[in-house]
């Protein structure tokens, strides 16, 4: 198994490794390792980034101290169709009708489709499309109106 | 009140403080206690150090985003003062900007606010004649130019 984010690892049992230098990040992250939570997890609670725990776990690995015993992909959340009902509504509002076109052409940038748009990427939309406003009033008249919506969903 | 606008954005998922500096350094308005006045305030100084030399050189910043002792640290900068906002992960930056954008526009509503603002404002480019840069904050606005 691949070591990711998303890995959920443990400590080698039954192998002693030879002499072993840890660093102080290796360490923290060894006391955090219980075969339950993932590498994202164990940064999480560490203030680690992923890409600097995922480095850490590397070397723990090459190590022989640690192994890989399963990945936990997240399950993605996505926003509902009436989201972007909702929103085609609102940017109409700024932009008038291209906004249909603009918000596809946003979703094509973020290689993303309505049908499966992850909640998490919903700001990150909703900045780019501010982006096409180009009076700074609307522009956070639109966003205020964003916030609202991104709320209910 | 300013609290309750600061609130909203605490409300983000790992925000741990907002503070709301003037470009003197003095801290008007906060919620959250990650840290001592006295740090807050060193950080808005070297913030509003970099936004005046980037002004100076025609490129004020809007938004400031820093990465600092294990926190992302972002900076909103308006007419005379600094929205700081101290969280612990990246992914929440976009929601971030945006609530930020949104905050500002109330503040500038907000009497209270209105009231300290009057009373602190004060030019970014005077804190660039206090003294001459440090090698971190060479090295921070090396990052920006």
């Amino acid at each position: 198994m691949d070591l990711n984010k998303f890995a959920v690892c443990q400590l080698v049992s039954g192998k002693i490794p030879g002499e072993v230098t840890l660093n102080s990040m290796e360490w923290a992250i060894i006391t955090q390792i219980d075969g339950e939570r993932t590498v994202q997890q164990i940064a999480k609670k560490l203030t680690f980034s992923d890409a600097e725990a995922v480095m850490i776990f590397n070397s723990l690995l090459s190590k022989g101290l640690i192994e890989v015993i399963a990945v936990k992909e997240p399950e993605v959340q996505t926003v509902p169709p009436a989201f972007f009902t909702q929103l085609e509504k609102i940017l109409i509002q700024f932009i008038g009708p291209v906004a249909v076109y603009v918000i596809n052409d946003t979703l094509l940038e973020l290689n993303a489709s309505r049908e499966k748009f992850p909640k998490t990427l919903a700001p990150e939309l909703i900045e780019l499309l501010s982006d096409e406003i180009s009076d700074d009033n609307k522009k956070i008249q639109f966003q205020k109106q964003m916030l609202e919506l991104l709320k209910r969903y | 009140m300013p609290q309750t606008i600061l609130k909203e954005i605490q409300n983000i998922d790992s925000v741990e403080m907002v503070a709301i500096c003037s470009f003197k350094g003095e801290i008007g308005f906060k919620v959250g206690e990650l840290l001592p006045e006295a740090d807050l305030k060193a950080i808005a100084i070297h913030l509003v150090r970099a936004f005046a030399a980037l002004k100076v050189v025609g490129k004020p910043p809007i938004h400031m985003e820093i990465y600092w002792q294990n926190h992302f640290l972002h900076a909103r900068f308006a007419d005379g003062f600094v929205i700081i906002t101290i969280c612990n992960t990246l992914e929440v930056m976009s929601l971030l900007r945006i609530t930020l954008n949104v905050a500002l526009a109330n503040l500038l509503q907000n009497k209270t606010f209105l009231k300290w603002l009057k009373k602190h404002s004060a030019d970014a480019l005077k804190q660039l004649r206090r003294g001459s840069f440090d090698e971190h904050e060479i090295n921070l606005i090396s990052q920006f130019t």
